[in-house]
């Protein structure tokens, strides 16, 4: 069992964390009190070839990132700014790869070169008010006309809405079958009919774009079919299976860099005569904490690990999901308190960690769902079958 | 053994209930966007007799001792951490520092004016230098003729900036060290060399009024030593002991709240064709807040009778700001949990709440500090001797 | 001024259920507050109390079974200077006959009195006709719906809600006046009075007997005959189609019910 990143993963790490620390770090708390991220940031997260990470180097010209350096280059962005993580993962995981995946060869070649270069950012639409956990509840419907679809309806929480140039729309081809009557649609932001609708503003992940969509009897060709009709729930899933890695290395990021700021203060503050760091309880804090990142980053890889290797992740990708997010949530509530008053403070950067990682829990998949998830597949095998 | 409340405090409750729903709900998600709290709320809050409720008539208060504060905090607790929090100092600490260290001529003099609200109180204790550990204070009042001169500055200072009486805890003879050596001192705005530093920015409790409070050799009389020179610890320490209470009160609000609204969006919001109320991980976290809330309810109020009749409380009150910050965050979390991503927009009050509710396990003693408060009461009759 | 404000306690509408099985009022839960309308009256009586440059007094009056001594102590909390509880368990469910009969003893009772105030309606099942009775009880000219009251030459001035106008009244000598809602909130209790409240000598309590009210004098004149209900809210129509059909059918929607 060999644990080691390859020399080139090493390197592309290296690569990667250069970056964060050169180009993200100075922007990242402008980044959440301004509630964008600067538009340089991501023209020069393109000149690295981040936004064509997941698209082959042939004929694409993308990174062709393997999964575990994709892992890689999430961590070390999340390291520095979460919101920057969230749209380059959103574009990549979802956006991009789906097509990739599942468009004609026409699509990919209408598409795919523009987003490499970061020239058309990709967006995720999936959620609507009335569907969140159960994405079977679409009433985004599509209906076929001459040459292509019309498609009509509202989404929430679209993350990269706004900035984005092609959204992965999923509509009901079929509504009386439910789920088994959604289908996935490319659907470019110039599609007469589009309109971005307000910001959702939020707690945490603020430099991150995420509004409403609506969509008004949106014309797309036919070639902007996403596999086939009926197939939209499983290209769903499978897309949720895959991006769920990625919101696990950004929650390792985020939770990796609040604990050495912590460490680090711990070692500094000196209260009652010494460095906080020599009080038991703060060693405590430390260990505890170092240990729920190892074993979290354990998890994200061997989930990346399964799906370089072409196995089936759904799992592994849900059980990475659940414990990252959570170890997430507590270590940056750790490091909040190890840095007493200053964590509340806007001028320390500990307390926009704790912020962005509390989304982590709901994003891509509550907590509970990933319960249900692993749990479904667990017992699966003993003849049960898991409703949700 | 009763478990009933007074007539004074059933109706005190309902008041204030009514108060708090009418006057300062309304406000809280203004308070906390415009990051301060109206001088008409603080006016009308005077005007109910809501900022002397502890002390006794003579002094100006509302003579409903500790019971009825608690009944204060917890249902302003409900509605605005940021009220609570300006309440609390200003009764919890600020005004309490003169009524348990003070001569009853101070008393006299300077309570009146404070349990109306025509002035307001701050409770100067903490230092860059000094936070949990309360003793390393360096700021120095050096005695000359008969004034001392007051130089140093303190941080973190809740209500600075609106507070016209400061109780002060400054070095009179630092060969002494803390106890013995520290002096508690009564200094008025207006005061030359006193002033208003740097305004904090926090993630939470914006509404809050938090800044540096300077002391640029401010002479004041020997009359404003608050009770005896050297007293200083003795009676900033005995402060806190008492006003943490309070705050485990407010915390006992932001539960209730947590569950109402988990309750009602429980019932409301449907995913899977039925409404979430029936999933059972959303029943067990409602059970588990629900129980939170009964065990926080009973140790708060004994605690408070505790106190009404005399007995020695300094223990249960460091519980209740252990036990009731920790459960506040807790049941906060949950609840936005299971709002799923409404829990975590800005249009909705639950985020405004978990952002509030983080600064419950770090001012007026760290949980940290609590711990040694109630380990130490322990393990005094057993020999071991705690030290921080 | 010496002025009488009738205070009537009353179950918080929200907590009151309808039983439609039982056709009746579902009071396990319910609790009991004093009638808001009734703390428009209070206000208004301390405000002509406090503005009285020859001082005056408050005093609050109340009819009702032994739990309603809470709504005498609230009274008091919120500034009267003292207040009577005529109590019974004839009063506990008692007609408007006899409760009026009870309140102008107890007014009578209380003499001299210069103004008699109450609010404008009772919660759960009032119909707002109390000052009336009282008025022609103690035979008193009466204003209704008084929106102010403020201190005139010779008495007092009341503005009136009358057919969406204000009016002014002027009143001088003893009336009953009913008094409606304006945009300010009653006061708040007081911190320290809600502390004082219950101190002894503030409530004095009767029983109709003591006020001369016994026998024939309690009988009611009326019978609750039951709860006639309303139509039973349906579930709402859910409408859908595009923005214009949908705008079009809801439109449709409200001018069928007259909303429109």
């Amino acid at each position: 069992m060999d644990f080691s990143l390859t020399p080139e993963q090493q390197m592309f790490r290296n690569m990667f964390r250069d970056f964060a620390a050169k180009e993200v770090a100075k922007v990242a708390d402008q980044a959440d009190k301004q509630e964008a991220l600067p538009p340089k940031l991501l023209k020069r997260a393109a000149a690295q070839g981040f936004l064509g990470a997941v698209a082959p180097e042939e004929p694409y010209g993308g990174a062709g990132l393997d999964t575990i350096s994709y892992t890689l280059l999430l961590q070390a962005l999340a390291g520095e700014c979460a919101s920057t993580a969230l749209t380059i993962h959103v574009h990549n995981s979802l956006a991009l790869r789906t097509i990739l995946r599942q468009g004609s060869p026409a699509l990919k070649e209408a598409l795919v070169p523009e987003m490499v270069t970061g020239e058309r950012l990709g967006a995720f639409a999936l959620t609507e008010a009335g569907a969140g956990s159960d994405p079977t509840r679409l009433r985004t419907v599509a209906a076929q006309v001459d040459g292509g679809w019309t498609i009509s309806g509202a989404k929430t929480w679209v993350s990269n809405g706004g900035l984005a140039e092609v959204y992965i729309v999923f509509a009901l081809t079929d509504p009386p079958a439910g789920a088994r009557g959604m289908t996935a649609f490319a659907v470019p932001a110039e599609t007469p009919g589009l309109t971005v609708g307000g910001r959702q503003k939020t707690l945490g992940l603020r430099g991150a774009n995420i509004t409403r969509l609506y969509l008004e009897d949106c014309r797309v060709p036919a070639e902007n079919l996403l596999g086939a009709p009926g197939q939209g729930y499983r290209i769903a899933l499978e897309t949720l299976d895959f991006g769920r890695i990625g919101v696990s290395a950004i929650a390792v990021g985020g939770a990796e860099h609040a604990l050495e700021v912590a460490a680090r203060y711990a070692s500094e503050r000196v209260q009652f005569g010494a460095p906080i760091a020599q009080k038991q309880a703060i060693q405590a804090y430390l260990a505890d904490a170092a240990t729920q990142l190892a074993a979290a980053e354990c998890l994200m890889r061997r989930a990346a690990w399964l799906v370089y290797q072409g196995k089936p992740v759904t799992r592994e990708a849900a059980m990475a999901k659940l414990f990252c997010s959570r170890m997430a949530a507590d270590v940056t509530d750790q490091a909040v308190q190890i840095h007493g008053g200053i964590g509340f403070m806007q001028d320390y950067p500990v307390e926009r960690y704790y912020r962005d990682a509390r989304a982590l829990e709901l994003v891509e998949g509550t907590t509970q769902i990933q319960q249900v998830i692993i749990a479904e597949d667990m017992l699966a095998g003993y003849g049960i079958k898991v409703k949700p | 053994m009763d478990f009933t409340f007074s007539k004074e405090h059933q109706l005190f409750r309902q008041t204030v209930h009514e108060f708090a729903e009418q006057e300062i709900k309304p406000l809280a998600q203004k308070v906390d966007k415009d990051e301060s709290l109206a001088t008409e709320t603080i006016r009308k809050l005077g005007d109910a007799g809501l900022l002397g409720v502890p002390f006794p008539q003579k002094y100006g208060g509302a003579g409903l001792g500790e019971t009825g504060y608690c009944i204060l905090m917890e249902e302003i607790g409900r509605v605005c951490t940021s009220t609570a929090t300006l309440i609390g100092a200003h009764v919890g600490i600020g005004t309490l520092a003169i009524y348990m260290g003070g001569t009853e001529a101070q008393k006299m003099r300077y309570m009146p004016d404070l349990c109306t609200g025509r002035k307001i109180a701050s409770f100067c204790l903490t230092e860059p230098g000094a936070g949990s550990d309360a003793a390393a204070i360096r700021t120095s009042a050096i005695r000359d003729g008969h004034n001392y001169i007051i130089t140093g500055s303190k941080i973190y200072i809740t209500n600075g900036p609106i507070a016209s009486t400061f109780s002060v805890m400054a070095m009179t003879d630092p060969a002494l060290g803390a106890r013995g050596g520290a002096t508690a001192f009564i200094v008025e705005k207006g005061t030359p060399g006193l002033s208003v530093g740097k305004i904090e920015h926090k993630m939470g409790i914006r509404g809050s009024a938090t800044s540096e409070i300077v002391f640029d050799e401010v002479c004041v009389p020997t009359e404003n030593v608050i009770g005896q020179v050297g007293a200083g610890f003795v009676t900033f320490m005995q402060t806190l002991d008492s006003g943490r209470l309070g705050l485990g009160a407010a915390s006992l609000g932001g539960i209730r709240t947590a569950l109402e609204y988990m309750a009602q969006y429980a019932a409301g919001r449907q995913q899977f064709g039925k409404p979430i109320g029936e999933k059972q991980s959303i029943q067990w976290m409602i059970a588990e807040t629900a129980a939170d809330l009964d065990l926080l309810y009973s140790l708060v109020y004994r605690t408070a009778w505790m106190v009404d009749t005399g007995q020695a409380y300094s223990r249960e009150a460091a519980a209740c700001k252990l036990f009731g910050s920790t459960a506040a965050s807790r049941a906060i979390d949950r609840a936005l949990q299971v709002h799923g991503a409404l829990g975590y927009s800005r249009d909705f009050p639950l985020e405004r709440m978990w952002r509030d509710a983080r600064i419950g396990e770090i001012f007026e003693g760290t949980n940290e500090v609590q711990h040694y408060v109630i380990a130490e009461e322990v393990l005094k009759p057993y020999g071991v001797r705690v030290r921080p | 001024m010496r002025i009488v404000v009738c205070v009537k306690q009353v179950y918080d509408p929200a907590t009151v259920r309808i039983s439609r099985s039982r056709e009746e009022f579902d009071l396990r839960g319910a609790t009991r507050i004093t009638n808001p309308a009734d703390r428009y009256a209070l206000e208004a009586g301390l405000r002509l109390r406090d503005g009285d440059a020859l001082g005056g007094e408050v005093i609050a009056v109340t009819v009702g079974d032994a739990q309603a001594d809470d709504t005498a102590h609230e009274a008091i909390a919120m500034g009267a200077d003292h207040a009577m509880l005529v109590s019974g368990r004839e009063l506990a469910a008692a007609s408007g006959r006899t409760v009026t009969r009870a309140l102008a003893a107890a007014v009578e009772r209380l003499a001299p009195v210069d103004l008699v105030l109450t609010g404008y309606i009772g919660a759960v099942n009032g119909t707002g006709g109390l000052a009336g009775r009282l008025a022609a009880a103690l035979g008193w000219p009466v204003v209704l719906d008084a929106l102010q009251l403020a201190p005139a030459a010779d008495g007092l001035e009341a503005l009136v809600s009358y057919a969406g106008e204000g009016r002014l009244v002027s009143l001088s000598g003893p009336a009953v006046v009913s008094v409606r809602p304006g945009p300010e909130r009653p006061r708040y209790a007081h911190a320290a009075r809600i502390a004082n409240a219950w101190q002894p000598g503030l409530v004095e309590t009767c029983s109709p007997a003591d006020l001369g009210l016994e026998g024939d004098l309690l009988i009611g004149d009326t019978e609750a005959g039951g709860l006639v209900l309303g139509a039973e809210r349906t579930r709402g129509q859910v409408i859908g189609g595009g923005v214009e059909d949908a705008a079009g059918a809801v439109l449709e929607v409200l001018r069928s019910q007259r909303l429109i």
